[in-house]
């Protein structure tokens, strides 16, 4: 590089002038850092995680089956036309009761007095 | 990077970056605290390359924002260099330099008042080190010239 010249000299000892505030920078810089540096992590890192399990959730939501109907029967089988149970009446006692209603309580025939009751009974004896 | 350190940079180049910044914009100081603001946050391998490299971005940027508002009139008005009380040609010296082409104005602010190497100022003017050096002795030639003229 060849040495500088007296143009040079001359122009280089010219100082620019400049109207900075150097103190606002310096406090401005300073003021920029500090709040840099006590920037928590803590609210990214809630939003992040919020926002992450929000969306498992929604995929979740969105690719679950359709819950499956209650299966229910239109009617109800028809019971067996004849029955296995036993006869609440017995035949005879229908037979008199049909007498009753038909011919009246004469069908009965005369009624006979009722043996007197027995009042003593012996140990052993009254089942 | 510290605030001493910060301080030092603002005091060694803070004065030379105004004037390169001048070279585009009517707000020269603002962009020139922005940058010192930026590089308290960063920490460059090449400070004084770094620096003229975000001035020269934000000086940029600034003059497309102040041609639509039109107000370089009154900071043109300001004297590029401090004035010196005995000094007959500071005028002469000031327009010559205002009056040189923008390519070869810049190389030689960088290079006087930034302090910065051709190798640095090749790729901050997007040329050649060889090219930004030419361009300086030409800028030097220039100012010569004008600096004879009666």
């Amino acid at each position: 590089m060849n040495e500088p010249n007296d143009l040079e000299r001359r122009l280089r000892a010219r100082q620019p002038l400049a109207e900075l505030d150097r103190d606002h920078v310096l406090y401005e810089a300073g003021r920029r850092v500090g709040r840099r540096e006590g920037r928590s992590v803590l609210w990214p890192l809630a939003t992040l995680v919020s926002t992450a399990l929000a969306i498992v959730f929604a995929l979740q939501l969105a690719l679950r089956e359709a819950p499956r109907e209650p299966e229910t029967l239109d009617r109800v089988p028809p019971v067996a036309a004849t029955s296995t149970l036993p006869p609440v009446v017995a035949p005879v006692t229908r037979q008199w009761e049909q007498r009753v209603l038909d011919e009246g309580l004469e069908a009965l025939g005369p009624l006979t007095p009722l043996a007197p009751a027995r009042t003593t009974f012996h140990t052993g004896e009254f089942k | 990077m510290d605030a001493t350190q910060l301080a030092l940079w603002l005091d060694r180049l803070g004065a030379a970056l105004v004037l390169y910044a001048r070279q585009w914009c009517d707000c020269p100081d603002d962009v020139v605290q922005e940058a010192f603001l930026r590089l308290a946050a960063a920490d460059p391998e090449n400070v004084p390359a770094w620096l003229h490299r975000v001035v020269r971005h934000a000086a940029l940027d600034a003059a497309r924002a102040a041609r639509r508002r039109r107000t370089h009139e009154t900071a043109a008005a300001r004297p590029l260099f401090v004035p010196v009380a005995d000094d007959p040609d500071g005028e002469a010296i000031e327009r010559a330099i205002q009056a040189l082409p923008a390519d070869l104005r810049e190389p030689l602010v960088a290079h006087l008042w930034g302090g910065l190497p051709f190798s640095d100022i090749g790729p901050l003017v997007g040329t050649s080190p060889a090219t930004a050096h030419r361009r300086y002795r030409e800028a030097l030639e220039l100012l010569r010239t004008q600096l004879e003229r009666p």
